[in-house]
């Protein structure tokens, strides 16, 4: 799965240009090197493509699909997988159970194509019983799923995958790097980078941020909903009930040291509904929360 | 319903999500070492900087600079600097065209001469200064940022200690920033040879017995820092600073002149005879002093990065100096990462109330009477000076960067001791660790 890889010299060094995990991806560096760009745009995308191969759950040939296709049985995981899923559990356990990374089957369920189609609740109640992460098993190097349960690591693979970028590239040159894989952003830099907000109406750019290091990662999508009765039922299920989170923002913004953490929380405030704000402004971070 | 758990672990504080979340992401990166220590490098600016006035003061400053960010946005600062001063400065006598003068050098050990048409410069002016600051700004919330600091200095007559405390809050989308500020400073002054008694003869070397005196300032800040769009931010600062104690330069004296405007000897008033033209007054400043000063920045980047810079500043006092800098820098971005900077800096200051030249022996004699003030310091008479200068650099890859700096200063006053002209010269260097 070999992505086309484009390289633009830009005003202060390169910009390379691949798409990955079903977005547009970007590696900004200020190098006076041509030749170093192009090695280290080689790098992230190659890492993206590794990370997207190995844990997407629409392939039938990695570690995600032995695990979800198992029927109950032990299955062996690497150090890495282990280390997701020590993540997962953590995040689950700070979220009181609202994130959960099996609850993806939620979606056999639910469409979110701005209709206003909500599915009957005898389905979702039928589908709650194949989610909850209180009851994976797991023992060393290895992970036991009940039949009909499945494990989807799409609320955190995207944002890992632009801190390991941006780990191995910023290994390899002391030059500034900006690692962004569809607005999950982190960035290296001496000089900061400027990075615009989208704004989630049609109105262009919300602000700008002066990025030198860190990350910024986004939650919510302001194109994937459905709306009854003057309700809008965001793209967001609360695994606790199996239903969409109502009367939150539409999409959260927040910045943090790491992509990873940056899109947690982002993705745990949009699990607060109306308490969004609450919650990030409790986290002490920088944030943006769209409502409209 | 059998999963819908209570979410009671939901309701735990949410002030412990991020630190936990914080630990689990390292853990999950935890072979990534890369990205995370990036978060915590330091980065060290240094630079060198060497003033020269003709035939006075030289002075090289080495600086160093570390900036560390936490993991929480939060940030500490550590400056170090050394100074060395050698050369001679303005004692504060006049520049006669006719007579010699004779002083005494601060410590009272030795005499020397100014003949005519020379600026009196005392030059056993030499010295050396260390300092060091640290500063730590965090977050206090989304909004609000706080900052704290403290600075030590130390030079062989001189001592300083200061602390500071600011609060910044971002509104209005973060457009807009105020900042507050309070800092205090506690200096003690330990004059060579002795405090000298003010408004008495420098040929009769009278102290107060006193080895040191003290002086405190109160530093007020009000600030307002406005995006006013993509390319523009504005700044706009109120400054007030509030100072009592010893303002006094022990090492300054003013001059006694006779109708003509030629330097008298000591014997003209009684005091002790050094030699011709010695009869020197010890100068006296007020106790206290409040500074007002408005400060007006706008920064502008243009269609093709380059960036103007322009700020105005209006300073008065309760001493009645009125001044008002001009400054306007150029950022011109070249190829390869250079940079060319020209800078233009214009200045102009009204004299203090107490501000002599010189004075008659009925004016000494009026002053002495009711303790009043007088200083012939130059730096405290009407005064214009322009600097002109030109800054480049360059932004190596690596982040690192490097500049050097070239610039002459030239200054204009109502005598011709505030005559000064110096050349500026600073060389920069910033890089990681």
């Amino acid at each position: 799965m070999q992505q086309q890889r484009q390289i633009e010299a830009i005003s202060q060094g390169w910009a390379g240009r691949f798409s990955a995990m079903a977005s547009p991806c970007e590696l900004l560096c200020r190098s006076d090197s041509q030749d170093e760009a192009r090695r280290l745009l080689d790098l992230v995308a190659d890492e993206a493509a590794r990370i997207e191969t190995k844990f997407s759950r629409y392939r039938d040939d990695n570690v995600m699909h032995r695990i979800n296709a198992s029927q109950g049985e032990w299955v062996a995981v690497d150090e890495e997988t282990s280390r997701l899923l020590d993540y997962a559990d953590t995040c689950f356990q700070l979220s009181g159970g609202r994130f959960d990374v099996t609850s993806g089957v939620l979606r056999k369920a639910w469409t979110f194509d701005c209709s206003d189609r909500l599915p009957d609740a005898e389905t979702v109640q039928a589908l709650l019983a194949d989610v909850g992460w209180s009851r994976v098993e797991r023992r060393p190097g290895a992970v036991r799923l009940a039949p009909g349960m499945e494990l989807d690591f799409g609320g955190i693979g995207k944002e890992y995958a632009v801190d390991r970028a941006l780990g191995l590239a910023a290994a390899m040159t002391g030059a500034d790097l900006l690692v962004n894989f569809g607005g999950d952003l982190a960035a290296r830099g001496g000089q900061p980078w400027q990075v615009g907000l989208e704004s989630a109406g049609a109105n262009g750019v919300q602000g700008q941020f002066s990025l030198t290091r860190g990350a910024l990662a986004t939650s919510g999508d302001s194109r994937r909903y459905l709306l009854r009765d003057g309700v809008r039922y965001s793209h967001v299920l609360d695994p606790t009930s199996g239903w969409p989170v109502t009367g939150g923002p539409h999409s959260v913004t927040v910045a943090a040291s790491h992509c990873t953490q940056a899109g947690m929380l982002a993705t745990l405030a949009l699990l607060q509904g109306a308490g969004a704000e609450d919650f990030l402004r409790q986290q002490g971070v920088r944030y943006w929360c769209q409502w409209e | 319903m059998q999963l819908k758990k209570k979410p009671a672990s939901a309701r735990r504080d949410a002030i412990s999500v991020g630190s936990a979340l914080a630990a689990a992401t390292c853990a999950l990166l935890g072979q990534t070492a890369g990205a995370s220590e990036s978060v915590e490098d330091w980065t060290f600016d240094s630079a060198v900087l060497y003033y020269s006035e003709s035939d006075r003061v030289t002075a090289v400053e080495p600086v160093v600079r570390g900036t560390r960010t936490f993991e929480d946005d939060s940030e500490l600062s550590l400056k170090l600097t050394f100074d060395s001063l050698t050369g001679a400065s303005h004692n504060g006598a006049i520049v006669s065209d006719t007579g010699v003068q004779t002083f005494t050098s601060p410590s009272g050990s030795t005499i020397y001469r100014t003949n005519p048409g020379d600026v009196p410069l005392d030059d056993t002016f030499k010295d050396t200064r260390s300092a060091v600051n640290g500063q730590y700004t965090w977050n206090l919330s989304r909004t609000w940022r706080a900052t704290t600091g403290l600075n030590y200095s130390t030079e062989y007559d001189f001592t300083s200690l200061g602390a500071n405390a600011g609060l910044m809050w971002d509104l209005n989308e973060r457009n807009s920033t105020l900042t507050l500020a309070f800092a205090h400073e506690s200096d003690t002054i330990d004059p060579v040879g002795g405090v000298p008694t003010a408004l008495t003869w420098q040929s009769d070397r009278v102290r107060t017995g006193t080895s040191s005196e003290d002086r405190s300032i109160n530093d007020f800040l009000l600030g307002w820092t406005q995006v006013m769009n993509r390319r523009w931010i504005m700044q706009l600062n109120y400054n007030l600073s509030a100072s009592s104690g010893y303002h006094t330069d022990p090492y300054k004296v003013v001059t006694l002149v006779d109708a003509a405007g030629n330097p008298e000897d000591s014997s003209t008033v009684g005091a002790t005879d050094i030699g011709d033209g010695d009869a020197q007054l010890m100068e006296q400043r007020p106790d206290s002093r409040t500074k007002h000063a408005v400060y007006w920045e706008n920064r502008y980047t243009r269609q093709n990065d380059d960036v103007v810079a322009m700020s105005y500043r209006f300073m008065t006092d309760d001493w009645g100096i009125n001044s008002h800098t001009v400054d306007l820098r150029y950022r011109w971005k070249m190829q390869n990462d250079w940079f060319l900077q020209p800078h233009v800096r214009w200045y102009s200051q009204s004299a203090a109330d107490f501000w002599r030249e010189s004075i008659t022996v009925a004016e000494a004699n009026l002053i002495q009477a009711t303790q009043d003030d007088v200083s012939a310091d130059y730096r405290l008479g009407d005064l214009t000076d322009v600097t002109v200068g030109l800054k480049f650099g360059r932004e190596l890859a690596s982040g690192s960067k490097w500049n050097a700096r070239l610039e002459f200063f030239q200054q204009s006053g109502d005598t011709d001791a505030a005559d000064v002209d110096a050349l500026i010269g600073q060389v920069g260097y910033t890089f990681y660790w």
